[in-house]
Formats: C-alpha cells, sequence, structure tokens
C-alpha cells in the first residue's frame, strides 16, 4: 500500500506558530539529565526500558521535528503517533520531576496537534471530533434521541420519586448540568439518578438541548478547532440559559 | 605483543622520573634574588627568581625603587625593599599593599614594554612563579 | 598570543557573553508575551521563587532525593564550577591589576581541590551518560562536547597551575578555552545559566499558581 503524501507545509506552518518561548527555551536546554525517567509511569511499567523515558519521547518528536524543519517520511509520523498518542499521557509529572520544569506534555500535546492535522489521530479520536463538530456531541445523538432519553427517564423515576422533572432548555434556571455521551447513549439511568438526587438537593437546573456533552476528545486528539468548538458549545448554552453555575457529570 | 603493555608502563615511569632531574639543573648566578618576602608568612604560589643585575643594566634605579635617592632617602643610599613601605593591609599613607606592590612593579612594566613592542620579560603567571624553584628553596 | 588572548580575545569574549545572554533573555521574554501570553497570566513571584529556591536547594525536590548519588555529584560540580573562577586567586589579581576590584580570594589550595572535584564530577558525568540506558538514550555527541566545553577550563587551569611541561601553551590553552565557554554560552544549553530561573519561574507559577501544586 503506497504512503499517504506528508503534508510538509502544514507542519512547517505548525511549527512556526508553535515556536514561542516556551519551546525555544525548553528545546534548547534540556540538559539530557534523566532526571525525569523515573517520574513516567510507562517508564516504570515496562521495567525502565529506557524508550518510555520522558526526554526521549519529546526528542524523538517535537525535537526531531524542529531539527528536520518539518521534512519528515509518513514512517517517521507514524512513529511519532505511536509515541504521543500510546507512550504518553500527557499527565505532566515528569515536569515536577525536571530541574528546569520543562513541560514535557505540552510539548507532547503539540505533536499531537501536528499529527492530527496529517490525519494520523487514532481513529476512536478522530470519529468523535468529527461527531462533536457535526452534532455537538462526540457520539452523535441527535437533540430528538436525547430529549426522548430525558422523557422516558423522567417516566422511569416517577416511582421513585414523584415529581421529577427533567428540565430542558429552561431559562433562568441556577445551574446548568452537563455530562459525557456516553451516560445517554449507553448508561440512561444516570441521568435519572443524577436529577434525583438534584432534585432532593432542590436545584433549580436544566440541561441546555446544545451542548450537553462536556467531554472535549478533539483535545486528546489534538484537534485544536474542534476543541475550541466543543468548550465554546457549553460555554454558549450557560450564557443563553443564563446560568449561575455549570455541574459536570464524572 | 604480551609485554607491550609492560613496555610502554616502563617507558612512562622512567620518562616521568626524567622531569624532577631535569628540573634540578640549576645555575646559580650572582646577582639573581628570590623574592621571598617574610610578610606573606606562607607564599601562595612558588616564589619569584629576579635578576637583578639584568635590571639594573637596563634600568635606572628609580624605576623601581621609587624612593630612592642617594641625597635622601630611607635606607641609607641602600634601595629599600617594597615590604619596607607597603604592607599587607594597605593604609592611608601607602595604599597600594605589598601584593600589588610587587605585581604591578614586575608584570605592569613588563606588560608595558610589550604595548610598546619592546623586548620584555614574562607576564603569564606561572613564568615567574616557577614550580622549580619551589623545590628547591621550601 | 597572551596579549591577544587576555587583551581583545577576553573583551569579545565577554562581550558576546554578556550580551548574547541579555539579547537571549530579553528576545525569549517578548517572543514569549507574543505567542505564548499562557505564561503570564497565571505568573506569581511567590511561587517562581518558591520553585527557584526549592530546586537550589541540594535534596530540595523528590526528583533529586530520589537519586542521591546524582544530585551530590551536580551539586558540587554546578558549585564548584561558579566558585572556582570566581574567587580565584590569579583571577582576582589580574582583575585588580586591570580595574582595581578586587573580590574575596580562595586560598590556592582550597581552588585546586575545587578544581579536581570539578574534573572528577565531569568524568563522572560522563561515565554516566555511557553508563545508566536511560541517559544513554536521550545523549548524543553534543552533549560530550558541552562536557568538555565546560571541563576544559578547569582540566588546562589545572595543569597550567601545577605547570605541568609546557606551561605557557597551557596557560594560553587554558585562557582560550575559558572563552570559548564564554562565547558558548548564549548559543548552547549553557544558557540555562539564566534560563533556569525563567523555565523554573514558569513551571512554578503554572502549577502553583493555577493549580496549588508544588513542583518540587
Amino acid at each position: 500500500m503506497a504512503e499517504p503524501a506528508v503534508n510538509v507545509k502544514l507542519i512547517k506552518e505548525r511549527l512556526a506558530f508553535l515556536k514561542g518561548g516556551r519551546f525555544k527555551a525548553w528545546l534548547e536546554i534540556c540538559a539530557h539529565c534523566a532526571y525525569c525517567s523515573d517520574s513516567c509511569f510507562f517508564y516504570l511499567a515496562h521495567d525502565k526500558d529506557p524508550k518510555y523515558m520522558p526526554a526521549y519521547k519529546v526528542k524523538q518528536t517535537l525535537d526531531k521535528l524542529y531539527k528536520k524543519k518539518g521534512e519528515v517520511t509518513w514512517e517517521e509520523l507514524e512513529k511519532m503517533a505511536d509515541i504521543a498518542y500510546g507512550d504518553c499521557t500527557a499527565c505532566r509529572r515528569c515536569s515536577l520531576y525536571c530541574p528546569f520544569g520543562i513541560d514535557v506534555a505540552v510539548m507532547i500535546a503539540a505533536v499531537r496537534g501536528i499529527l492530527c492535522g496529517q490525519g494520523l489521530a487514532p481513529k476512536g479520536l478522530q470519529d468523535a471530533a468529527k461527531h462533536h463538530w457535526e452534532t455537538g456531541n462526540q457520539m452523535a445523538i441527535t437533540e430528538e434521541d436525547f430529549v426522548e432519553t430525558c422523557k422516558w427517564m423522567e417516566e422511569e423515576s416517577e416511582e421513585e420519586m414523584p415529581g421529577l422533572k427533567i428540565p430542558i432548555e429552561k431559562k433562568g434556571a441556577e445551574t446548568l448540568y452537563v455530562l459525557n455521551a456516553r451516560e445517554v447513549k449507553f448508561y440512561p439511568q444516570d441521568i435519572a439518578e443524577a436529577a434525583m438526587i438534584l432534585y432532593a438537593a432542590g436545584e433549580d437546573w436544566t440541561f441546555p438541548d446544545l451542548g450537553w456533552d462536556m467531554t472535549n476528545l478533539a483535545m486528546f486528539a489534538g484537534n485544536a478547532q474542534v476543541m475550541a468548538h466543543s468548550a465554546k458549545l457549553v460555554y454558549d448554552a450557560a450564557k443563553r440559559l443564563e446560568v449561575k453555575k455549570i455541574i459536570t457529570s464524572e | 605483543m604480551k609485554y607491550l603493555n609492560l613496555i610502554l608502563a616502563l617507558v612512562v615511569v622512567i620518562a616521568l622520573a626524567g622531569i624532577p632531574a631535569w628540573s634540578q639543573q640549576e645555575e646559580v648566578l650572582q646577582g639573581i634574588m628570590d623574592l621571598k618576602s617574610k610578610a606573606f608568612v606562607q607564599h601562595q604560589r612558588p616564589s619569584v627568581r629576579f635578576d637583578h643585575y639584568l635590571h639594573e643594566t637596563i634600568l635606572r634605579c628609580r624605576v623601581c625603587h621609587h624612593d630612592f635617592n642617594v641625597f635622601n632617602n630611607r635606607n641609607e643610599g641602600k634601595g629599600s625593599k617594597c615590604s619596607t613601605c607597603h604592607k599587607q593591609k594597605p593604609n592611608k599613607d601607602i595604599p597600594v599593599p605589598l601584593l600589588t606592590a610587587f605585581h604591578k612593579q614586575c608584570k605592569g612594566c613588563h606588560e608595558n614594554y610589550a604595548k610598546w613592542g619592546r623586548t620584555t620579560g614574562p607576564v603569564m603567571c606561572g613564568t615567574c612563579h616557577t614550580k622549580k624553584l619551589a623545590s628547591n628553596d621550601n | 598570543m597572551y596579549q591577544f588572548v587576555t587583551g581583545p580575545m577576553a573583551w569579545i569574549a565577554f562581550g558576546i557573553f554578556f550580551l548574547g545572554m541579555a539579547v537571549k533573555v530579553v528576545s525569549l521574554f517578548y517572543l514569549t508575551r507574543e505567542k505564548d501570553k499562557v505564561v503570564f497570566n497565571h505568573f506569581s513571584w511567590q511561587w517562581s521563587l518558591k520553585s527557584i529556591i526549592r530546586w537550589l536547594i541540594p535534596f530540595g525536590s523528590r526528583s533529586m532525593r530520589e537519586k542521591p548519588l546524582f544530585t551530590i555529584i551536580t551539586f558540587s560540580f554546578h558549585i564548584c564550577l561558579l566558585i572556582t573562577p570566581i574567587f580565584l586567586l590569579s583571577h582576582n589579581i589580574i582583575l585588580e591589576e586591570r580595574w582595581g576590584i578586587s573580590l574575596w580570594t580562595l586560598p590556592e589550595s582550597v581552588s585546586d581541590i575545587l578544581t579536581i572535584v570539578v574534573i572528577v564530577t565531569v568524568v563522572f558525568l560522563a561515565l554516566r551518560r555511557i553508563a545508566l540506558a536511560d541517559v544513554r538514550i536521550v545523549t548524543s555527541a553534543y552533549d560530550y562536547l558541552l562536557l568538555a566545553i565546560t571541563a576544559m577550563p578547569f582540566i588546562t587551569g589545572f595543569l597550567a597551575y601545577h605547570q605541568f611541561s609546557n606551561y605557557k601553551f597551557w596557560l594560553i590553552f587554558h585562557i582560550l578555552s575559558g572563552e570559548i565557554m564564554l562565547i558558548a554560552i548564549p548559543f548552547t544549553r549553557l544558557s540555562h545559566i539564566f534560563l533556569f530561573f525563567m523555565t523554573r519561574a514558569h513551571i512554578g507559577s503554572e502549577m502553583g499558581q493555577r493549580r496549588g501544586a508544588a513542583t518540587w
């Protein structure tokens, strides 16, 4: 199978855009001292396999991209994708271990952004981002389905807690409740249980009809555009409904 | 092949042993003095061997012995030592400490001569404070 | 040659060092302000200072405590590296001759020991790069080059001080290697002598002011 062409121009643009004071300083001063290696649970869990040490991950990804000025082969990009998505959770523990406080996770996130631009993000994340962009939630649940699920849960909890309502798009409510799309699709009883708690607590709350999915898988993919879009949906809902606070599930 | 390391080691040992042997070849010349001021108690660097003959043939006394005056001097017609006036700790009358006095006197002049493009004496630390003298004197 | 390396060459080296570092720090500051605004919106002097001071104290951070031998080595390396040239007797004598100022000085025997400490720790750091797998994998020739640039003034200074064979050669080599190190600082990783404070201030504020988490 022929390898897809690498969009070098896009990589170069991203690299130039990303090269702020932080990346410049970090990439230059990393002393390769290996203080960071013991911070990484990938490294520790792989029986101290050196290829999982944080500085090496940066050296193999962002540092390499800058050294080669973005002119990398598809194969190299795929290797970088394995590292950026597979060997790092961007937990930032290594930056606490680094004498210079180099934020490896931020650099790995930047690499993810570049890889995402080349279509190299893991398929699940890409799909989720696509769904979020198109439907406003990562699982492509229609507004109709969502409203119906809420109605259904309202009926289900009738016996246990009579008078319980699941309000949707109620303007001027005190609290906005947002959740994970997974709850709507696979665990609708979670909605009922959350509603019961909020009802019992006497909260004046509401779901929005758009922007009720607070997950942001595009962030993990490195897709900045969808990441901003996803966050903005929730923000807009809060503005639109004039709520005072937002509660998130999970 | 087996003895190569041994031979090499021997060569190195002999070469090292030769270094002090060379350094002990010293001619004792008249008019050459070792500058060892008691004021320093213990010298940090090897003392300096100073060729007074050489200097008095090319310089006037007053260049170094700047208090020298055949009619009216501090030391009855002979040159004073630097340490006669300059002390370790500078005071109001003599603000230049002894160490600086020595260094300015020798090195400062040598540097000036170099600047004027003339033949001059040593200016690098170890060219005056040579180790091989220290082994003789101490 | 001695006249040249202590005269114009010294001016050039110190000029490049101070000017280069100033340009670097200022340009990085402005570049950060233009592109990484995120650095400034949670900046806190308190957290910055805490983060810097903690990392200047031996065993002040968790990672240092986890690698005690390396911490001892790297701290003695850095301390001796800084103290020796600044408080060395002969350097201060030259300073006194040139500008009439002089700092407190170390006894020669002490500076001798400090120099040996620097050389020994550099050897240790080089061996560590070879011996430990996690260090070896991130090490390239560049790391050894920088170690050599740092160690060279001390090795040559040591040889010159003890007047090992050709004194004049070692002294001039010593001065030159010191100047090479000064010139190299703004252009290489050695710039961490200043950037350390900037990056530490950033991560201290980033983790501390934003999240209330300690970076040590």
